[in-house]
């Protein structure tokens, strides 16, 4: 049908054709709280502007003046090979073994500057990034970003090829979690670097399980040593596994 | 004992006996007669069940689970009750299984004692007293050792090591005496005091009689809690965790000094729901922690508990029992032997374990909550019980604060608030009473010990290992709990979805045919939306000028306040009081002005729902009878909707008004009487008379009839009516639009 | 008795009043403006399809000049019966009945026509001598009028002086105020207010507002009972009345003359017939009643005012200055005399007024609905009276066929709130929930409802002493509209309320547009439409 259009500035005039003021919907009714919405996601996602220059700064600041001096106080790290970093090609995958979270620390004040402002941690999302406080911290402290281990670390694995990719140094631990042993390396940090390209630093902690172990705080204070080795280059042709049994006997030596 | 496996079936060992077995009504009792009809069909049953035993086996027993389908015939029954001397027993009775027991954890201490302490001797001399002696199974407790730490040995009481002697005659006087006590005390002027406040509290309106009975129920109640409590403490003190297993440990060490020809004692631990027979996850109640765990997943109580997570806990499932009475029975021992059907020794689970295994499933799958959404269930806190204690005292004393406040200031919206008080002093209680109960089993850390168990299991015959078998090493404690128990519990707890209902519900119409009745309606709340304040603003203020119809009124709302809370304490103190107002007011110019009051008053708040209730019933052929307290010159023209009206009326005298009613008011109990009196009046039954009612003030007379209905009820009465499941309706006036 | 001639008219339109007005049949093309529909107690601008018809009311004619001398006259030469004043002796009993508020809508600016001939009346009832005169209010089932209804009607003077003995309301329900008068040929029973039927003169004061009124609907309906009433107000009846404004050709006017006929036997009645114009909106609003097309930019700027204004009111401020308003009405004619005459010379003026010639029937009518029905004065528009006012009057509003084909569709633009009066209205609640809820067939509710409503004590009292209609009213209500729906392929309400429409059985749309949609489906692609823009009241004298 076509309709009669004259008539224009009457109709603006009047304005348009309002229905009967019924009685109207309650504004608020209340809300049922059932638990949490399963449908959210549940996780923080990644604060990248803790990487900005002037946070940067203040982590810097607030690292060299609390989080180390507590590290050195409470570890005693001696740390071995940090100078050969200089000659080390950046980006790299930094890949120490893993028995505590004091490991993190430990290789951050072993790295020099020039490595430790370019470095991120990846942080397992399910255990760092659940509550935003939690998320923040990790993120100011020790310069985290969301690592998802689940469905075999694809998505993971994929931020950090990103990280990779921006230039930035990126810190995972091949074993995939704390105490799981010389037998329990993974292969997902040796695809990583087949993938992008980029060299392995295999670094070897000692100590740290007793100073912070899994499940408990600070124990004791003990002497831990930071070992660091010469780059792995992912050879040509190398499959993921073999890449990992190189890296699992340069870390373990 | 033996530890080679028999060459004869159990079948053929029971073949031709006949077995007495008590207690055939309970969890275990039908596990057990399930397994004696199924397995053992050359074995004659002799039931022992209270009450009409022939009528109760074939209504309740054959028709449950374990019995279903299988055939009767061949089981006697005997009635009589263990509670109580003279029992009368047939004679030739082979084996007596002793399942009755009262299982409950909140039993005063004689009623304990007079079942589970002195029913298994007076069950052996009644099948003495006919001319057996039989070999006697008694089915007791594991937790009859007492709170134990370590090793519990399989010994009877009385006879494992450092146990403490007890009298039992001594204990039962004692708790008779308790019980002559406290009801002496429970009629002391202070308790009272306190009864009678807390039922005026609930439904004082309603009246004296009403506030009258509840102070008795409540009464009745303090007395069985307090009788409970010091039980419980007794129990606690001599070393049990509860009456429960001091009186099996008493009934214990009775039997045995009956000294029967044979004796067993089996113990099992927590029984929980059937894993084998008659098929995975049979249960009849909710047992020990049952309650814990459908209250946490349902979300009704905190996941606080005080109780140590690394203890085990110990669940058996109840065919396992049954199957080791019964393996009990065929091999009758020389001397007394003990047996613990339990699992903490062979395969021990936590109370850790249990309560991960509980949150993986109530996460799963979650229950729905009263919304019909799924429920999200925390994480189980454990700390210690006194922790748990204070915090529920904190909280309580807050929500009695919040409580008193309600009845003191007439807050609006009070229905929603005392809604919500209601259900967080209901949540706390039962968190209260929940730790009370189970705080031992919290922290009894003890392994029941089972040698006796396993060689009477080694002893079995290869074919009959599936059939009789209750090898603790067998339970893969995740499937028992994850799979068979909790959605045994959640079928019992949750009731199937309904399926979709048409959108039209059914009214709560009155039938149409029917016998001939009353139909009683309250005209304020109910008829009207209206109350005797309104009538009478709303005729003081008639003819009044706008400007002092405003004055009147806010000079009227200062004392509103007042009258609500007056309402609140007693409707019949508050009407009085209200009818003073009308002191030296005109009478023949009020009259007049009534006149006026079907337009202006009566029509603009009429609920037609009730004119169209009040018409179906005179279609019926009831009579319609409206009461109110309202004036009878108000409200005369509802004469015209109703067959009769009763209304207050108020004393004249020289032209004007007193003041004073003519009657006391017509309200709670006085309204009650009135129907009564107009049932009888008119030859009718008050089973068949409905009544509609709004206030507290109507309690007793919608007790009264046999169909009553709840309209527009404020908190109090709504909660009356749920917990009676009266139908609850809500009518609105026309008056909106005007 | 001598004949009078007729009066005071131009002759010219008295012929073929409906014809000289095509100019009221106006045809939408590309550049017309959007159409005024009234919605109840709003205003929409709608904008209709191209090759819609619009049918627009005549303007309003001149009303007579001196009121007064043509009653004087009316009374001294009246047709068909002797002049008033031979009629009147001393010692007699003169009762004097008139229209209740139903008529005329909206009411009339002070002094209502019937105050005036009443004041006319007993002048000369003083001047003859009579003493015993009764003022009754001829309203049958419909409401009581309040004290000050009634002294609008008749007069601050007159009202002063009779009420409240010798002035009332007729109640229907008083067994003894009743007379039964007998049956009709046909079987109808025929039952009178006792003072009327036993006065010696029966003067009756009426207003004929739609062709429908006056006649021995007067009397014979004004004055029964339920009985009487019952003879044809029931759904057979309406349905065979095609139309209520033809009385020729409506069963229902059959059935009242053939009362009226007992009734004139048993009582001498003098009626005095006056009519309306249709001038129905006062002073700066008087352009409502004009085609949008002519609108000047005052006019249209007010009209956008008085839109946004109403838009946004509280319902109930805005309910309350629609029914303040009233109608600056004129008077086009004073006849007197004997029932058969005077009401033919009545409906020429009526015709005269209100008659607009249309050719051809449509599939689709529209109409926008106003606030006001003769059954909600200072009251409420419920959704059963939204339905009468619909089916009822709008579609019966033809002479010859009607204006939209059988199974065609009607749209009409009201919010339908389900609201109800409970002083006026009480039945009406219950009609809804209780009847309307089982069924909407106007047969079924007949047989299985009416009686119990129409016996219903409670109703009885409210009606006797209440200003409630009848418990039986609503019934009527919907018979009312029974021969629409028997007509009708569907009834569609825009911007009605979901849940109201539905109880009603009627379907609704939030614009005109969906309407529209939805009407297509029912009487095809294409459809013819016509617009109905009504009120002012007039009348369609439709040829297929």
């Amino acid at each position: 049908m076509r309709f009669a259009q004259g008539g224009r500035r009457l109709e603006k005039l009047a304005g348009s054709n309002k229905s009967a003021r019924g009685p109207s919907a309650p504004t608020k009714w209340r809300t049922l709280s059932a638990g949490r919405d399963p449908w959210s996601e549940r996780g923080v996602e990644d604060q990248a502007w803790l990487r900005e220059p002037r946070p940067a700064m203040l982590r810097e600041i607030a690292q060299q003046t609390l989080l180390f001096p507590a590290t050195r106080v409470v570890a005693m790290p001696t740390i071995v090979g940090a100078e050969d970093l200089v000659h080390a090609p950046q980006p790299a995958i930094l890949a120490p073994n893993h028995e505590s979270d004091i490991d993190t620390p430990l290789v951050l004040l072993a790295l020099p500057h020039a490595w430790r402002s370019r470095t991120v941690v990846g942080a397992a999302s399910d255990r760092f990034y659940r509550k935003r406080g939690f998320a923040l911290a990790a993120g100011f402290w020790i310069n985290t970003f969301p690592f998802d281990r689940g469905g075999g670390q694809r998505r993971g694995l994929a931020a950090a090829a990103a990280h990779l990719r921006d230039g930035r140094n990126v810190m995972l631990f091949p074993q995939g979690t704390r105490g799981a042993g010389p037998e329990g390396y993974r292969a997902g940090v040796a695809e990583l670097a087949l993938t992008a390209g980029v060299p392995i630093i295999p670094i070897h902690i000692e100590g740290s399980a007793l100073v912070m172990p899994k499940g408990r705080g600070l124990n004791r204070r003990g002497k831990t040593t930071v070992t660091f080795s010469r780059p792995l280059q992912p050879r040509p042709g190398e499959t993921p596994d073999q890449l990992t049994a190189r890296l699992q006997t340069a870390i373990e030596r | 004992m033996l530890a080679l496996p028999d060459d004869v079936l159990i079948q053929q060992r029971l073949a031709g006996q006949t077995v007495l077995l008590t207690g055939a009504s309970g969890f275990l009792g039908k596990a057990v007669l399930g397994q004696l009809l199924r397995e053992l069909p050359d074995t004659r049953v002799i039931l022992l069940l209270r009450g009409d035993a022939q009528q109760r086996l074939e209504n309740e027993i054959l028709t449950s689970g374990p019995c279903e389908g299988l055939d009767g015939s061949r089981v006697q029954t005997v009635s009589g009750d263990l509670g109580r001397e003279g029992l009368e027993l047939p004679a030739g009775i082979d084996v007596v299984i002793h399942c009755a027991a009262s299982v409950s954890f909140e039993q005063p201490l004689d009623e304990a004692l007079e079942l589970n302490a002195k029913g298994p001797s007076r069950l052996l001399e009644a099948v003495r007293a006919a001319g057996s002696d039989p070999y006697f199974i008694h089915v007791s407790t594991a937790y009859a050792a007492g709170m134990r730490t370590g090793l519990v040995l399989e010994k009877p009481s009385g006879t494992a090591p450092t146990e403490p002697w007890l009298d039992l005659n001594a204990e039962l006087d004692a708790a008779q005496a308790w019980r002559k006590d406290i009801e002496a005390e429970s009629r002391l002027p202070q308790h009272q005091h306190r009864f009678v406040a807390e039922a005026t509290r609930a439904i004082g309106p309603a009246g004296g009689p009403a506030v009258g009975t509840r102070a008795e129920i409540l009464r009745y109640e303090w007395v069985r809690e307090q009788l409970t409590e010091r039980g419980r403490e007794r129990a606690r003190a001599l070393g049990w965790s509860d009456t429960y297993g001091l009186s099996k440990a008493l009934g214990e060490r009775t039997i045995i000094t009956k000294n029967p020809k044979h004796l067993t004692i089996v113990r099992p631990a927590i029984v929980e729901s059937a894993l084998h027979t008659p098929y995975a996850g049979w249960m009849e109640s909710l047992k020990v922690a049952d309650p814990i765990m459908l209250g946490y997943g349902a979300g009704i109580i905190p996941g606080r508990f005080g109780a140590n997570r690394s203890i085990r806990i110990d669940i058996i499932p109840v065919d396992f029992v049954a199957n080791a009475c019964l393996v009990a029975a065929a091999h009758p021992p020389d001397e007394v032997r003990v047996f613990n059907v339990s699992t903490g020794m062979r395969n021990p689970f936590t109370i850790h374990d249990l309560a991960e295994m509980t949150t993986r499933y109530f996460r799963e799958r979650p229950l729905p909550d009263e919304d019909g959404l799924p429920v999200s269930v925390p994480e189980w806190r454990f700390t210690s019980a006194g922790n748990i204690l204070t915090k529920i005292e904190r909280a309580n004393s807050v929500l009695a604060k919040g409580r008193e406040l309600v009845d003191k200031l007439p807050i609006p919206r009070s229905n929603d608030v005392e809604l919500r008080l209601h259900k967080n002093q209901r949540k706390l209680d039962r968190l209260k009473r929940l730790n009370e109960i189970y705080r031992p089993y919290g922290e009894l850390d003890c392994v029941f010990d089972d040698r006796n168990a396993r060689a009477l299991l080694d002893n079995l015959h290869p074919d009959d290992r599936e059939r009789f078998g209750f090898d603790v090493d067998e339970i893969d404690w995740d499937h028992y709990i994850g799979e068979v128990h909790l959605p045994a519990l959640r079928k019992i707890a949750v009731p199937p979805a309904p399926g979709p209902k048409k959108t039209r519900s059914a009214g709560r119409r009155p039938a149409p045919e029917g016998p001939p009745a009353l139909a009683l309606f309250d005209v304020e709340g109910v008829v009207l939306d209206s109350t005797v304040a309104h009538f009478y603003a709303w005729l003081r203020t008639r003819d009044m000028p706008e400007l002092d119809k405003l004055v009147w009124t806010a000079g009227a709302a200062t004392k509103v306040p007042s009258w609500i809370i007056e309402d609140r304490r007693s409707r019949t103190a508050f009407n009085r009081n209200f009818y003073k107002l009308y002191k030296d007011l005109p009478a023949r110019e009020l009259k007049r002005q009534a006149e006026e009051a079907l337009p202006d008053f009566i029509q603009p708040r009429i609920q037609n729902e009730a004119v169209r209730r009040i018409r179906e019933h005179k279609r019926r052929g009831d009579r319609v009878i409206l009461i109110t307290s309202a004036l009878d010159f108000l409200v005369e023209p509802l004469q015209h909707l109703a067959d009769e009206v009763h209304a207050a009326k108020l004393i004249e005298r020289v032209g004007r008004f007193t003041g004073e009613l003519a009657e006391p008011p017509l309200t709670a109990d006085g309204r009650a009487s009135l129907a009564a009196r107009l049932a009888a009046d008119h030859d009718v039954d008050l089973k068949d008379c409905h009544a509609y009612g709004d206030s507290l003030a109507d309690l007793p007379l919608l007790e009264l009839v046999g169909h009553p209905h709840a309209i527009n009820p404020d908190f109090r009465l709504s909660r009356e009516a749920r917990r009676r499941r009266w139908p609850i309706e809500t009518w609105g006036t026309e008056r909106a639009a005007v | 008795m001598s004949i009078a001639p007729t009066r005071m008219i131009e002759r010219t339109k008295r012929r073929q009043p409906a014809v000289e007005r095509e100019a009221c049949v106006v045809e939408v093309h590309e550049h017309s403006p959007p159409t005024l529909f009234h919605s109840g107690e709003q205003f929409r601008l709608e904008r209709l399809p191209v090759g819609s018809r619009i049918v627009y009311p005549p303007p309003p004619l001149k009303g007579l000049i001196d009121v007064d001398a043509a009653i004087c006259a009316a009374l001294d030469s009246p047709l068909g019966m002797d002049p008033l004043d031979s009629l009147l002796r001393p010692g007699m009993k003169l009762t004097i009945a008139f229209d209740d508020i139903s008529l005329p809508l909206p009411p009339m600016k002070l002094p209502d026509i019937r105050g005036r001939v009443i004041e006319h009346v007993l002048e000369r009832a003083y001047r003859a001598g009579v003493e015993d005169i009764h003022l009754i209010a001829a309203l049958a089932l419909h409401r009581r009028m309040t004290p000050a209804e009634l002294k609008r009607a008749v007069g601050a003077r007159v009202f002063d002086e009779f009420y409240p003995d010798r002035l009332y309301n007729h109640d229907a329900e008083d067994p003894t105020e009743i007379v039964d008068l007998g049956q009709t040929r046909h079987g109808e029973a025929v039952e009178l207010s006792k003072r009327a039927a036993e006065s010696d003169l029966l003067v009756y004061v009426n207003i004929n507002i739609v062709s429908m009124d006056g006649g021995h609907k007067s009397v014979a309906v004004g004055l029964g009972t339920y009985n009487s009433v019952k003879a044809h107000h029931n759904v057979h009846t309406m349905r065979h009345s095609k139309s209520f404004m033809d009385p020729n050709k409506s069963e229902l006017h059959n059935s009242a003359n053939r009362q009226g006929d007992i009734v004139e036997a048993a009582v001498p009645i003098f009626h005095i017939e006056t009519t309306l114009n249709n001038d129905m909106f006062d002073g700066p609003l008087s352009f409502l009643a004009k085609p949008e097309a002519r609108w000047t930019a005052r006019e249209q700027t007010t009209f956008a005012a008085l839109k946004r204004t109403t838009d946004r009111m509280h319902p109930k401020l805005r309910r309350a200055a629609f029914h303040k308003s009233t109608a600056p009405y004129s008077i086009t004619g004073v006849q007197a005399g004997a029932v058969g005459p005077v009401h033919e010379v009545t409906l020429d003026h009526v015709a005269a007024q209100q008659a607009v010639y249309v050719k051809g029937q449509a599939d689709i009518v529209t109409a926008g609905l106003p606030y006001v029905g003769p059954y909600n004065v200072d009251s409420i528009l419920n959704p059963i009276l939204v339905m009468c006012m619909g089916l009822g009057y709008f579609f019966n509003l033809y002479q010859g066929v009607p204006l939209v084909r059988e199974g065609g569709v009607m749209i009409f633009t009201h919010p339908v709130t389900r609201e109800f009066h409970p002083v006026h209205h009480p039945s009406y609640v219950d009609f809804y929930e209780e009847v309307l809820a089982t069924t909407t067939d106007p047969v079924e509710i007949e047989a299985r409802f009416e009686k119990s409503y129409a016996e219903d004590e409670w109703y009885r009292h409210l009606y006797r002493t209440s200003y409630a209609y009848h418990g039986v009213h609503p019934f009527y209500m919907w018979y009312w509209g029974a021969h629409g729906l028997q007509h009708l392929g569907d009834v569609i309400f825009v911007g009605g309320n979901a849940e109201a429409c539905r109880r009603l059985g009627f379907r609704r749309a939030d614009t005109m547009r969906d309407a529209l949609e939805m009407a297509e489906q029912v009487v095809g692609r294409d459809p013819s439409l016509t617009h109905f823009h009504c009120p002012p009241l007039f009348y369609a004298q439709v040829e297929a």
